[in-house]
């Protein structure tokens, strides 16, 4: 009874709030802001892919250079080791290298190859073989990559590729996150699905 | 106009407002390594990805001379 009086209260007044239209804005814009994170994160060029392989004695390579043609530049460098042997590691690390060759930044990454039996007697095998890193190049200019690999079993090829990314998801994606939770929790408020979804668990279980 | 129809014009404006000015951001690389200099790291929305070194490891003293390293655990991190 007391939500019939509410029903026909807010009938009657037509300025009171409708967070279900409100929900709904809020909605259609978090999806909006999570397309448009997704179209941020489209390649727009190849730069560089190259190869490493195992038998390159100091396990060191350079590669370059890349030519940054204007300033805060998006790339995604991507590192896959290939045919990692069964348990193994192997810690790749890529440095950042300017038109002089002076180190900027690093990063780098574990990967691993295991396998072995559970309990049970089944075999199982996991891997971790690759990983990718987005940066931003500040100014225009040439760049350069050198990686290094320390690793118990050496990985017969490291895969390196560098590609132009159009610019940056996180600011929309986060958005689009934020936007979502506040258009829940109104469309809650005003439709409040989650007791009536709770009184027909409980009811299943009673007749259960 | 009704308040409530005000109300969700004015949201509508504000949403439009910010959504368009995380464009100009996210085309300059907001968030990643290198937006904000090469001395500050990521941001703290970007995470997941492999680890990351600002600080160079320079070893002197060895019998090879000065020599610059990464930031990895192979180059005493």
């Amino acid at each position: 009874m007391l939500l019939n009086k509410r029903k026909a209260r807010h009938s009657n007044n037509p300025d009171a709030m409708d967070l279900g239209k409100l929900a709904s804005v809020l909605i259609i814009f978090s999806l909006l802001s999570f397309v448009t994170a997704w179209v941020f994160s489209f390649e727009t060029q190849a730069i560089k892919s190259t190869d490493i392989y195992s038998n390159n004695s100091n396990h060191s390579s350079l590669v370059g250079p890349i030519q940054n043609k204007s300033r805060n530049e998006t790339y995604e460098i991507r590192v896959k080791a290939v045919n990692m042997p069964i348990q193994s590691w192997a810690y790749i690390e890529g440095q950042v290298l300017d038109e002089n060759k002076e180190y900027l930044f690093s990063f780098g990454k574990s990967l691993w190859n295991e396998s072995g039996r559970d309990s049970e007697g089944y075999s199982w095998h996991e891997s971790d073989d690759e990983y990718a890193i987005s940066i931003t190049l500040a100014n225009a200019g040439l760049y350069y990559l050198q990686f290094n690999a320390e690793s118990n079993l050496q990985p017969e090829i490291i895969s390196l590729s560098v590609v132009k990314k159009l610019g940056s998801s996180l600011p929309h994606f986060w958005l689009g996150v934020l936007l979502l939770l506040i258009g829940i929790v109104l469309n809650e408020i005003k439709k409040r699905t989650s007791p009536k979804v709770l009184g027909r668990l409980r009811g299943a279980d009673d007749e259960g | 106009m009704t308040k409530a129809k005000k109300t969700v014009y004015i949201v509508v404006a504000i949403c439009g407002i910010i959504y368009a000015s995380l464009i100009p951001m996210a085309s300059s690389g907001y968030g990643y390594m290198g937006y904000s200099g090469y001395n500050s790291g990521p941001s703290f929305f970007y995470w997941g990805g492999p680890t990351i070194y600002r600080d160079r490891e320079v070893r002197h003293g060895s019998l090879s001379g000065t020599n610059m390293r990464g930031g990895g655990p192979g180059s005493g991190k």
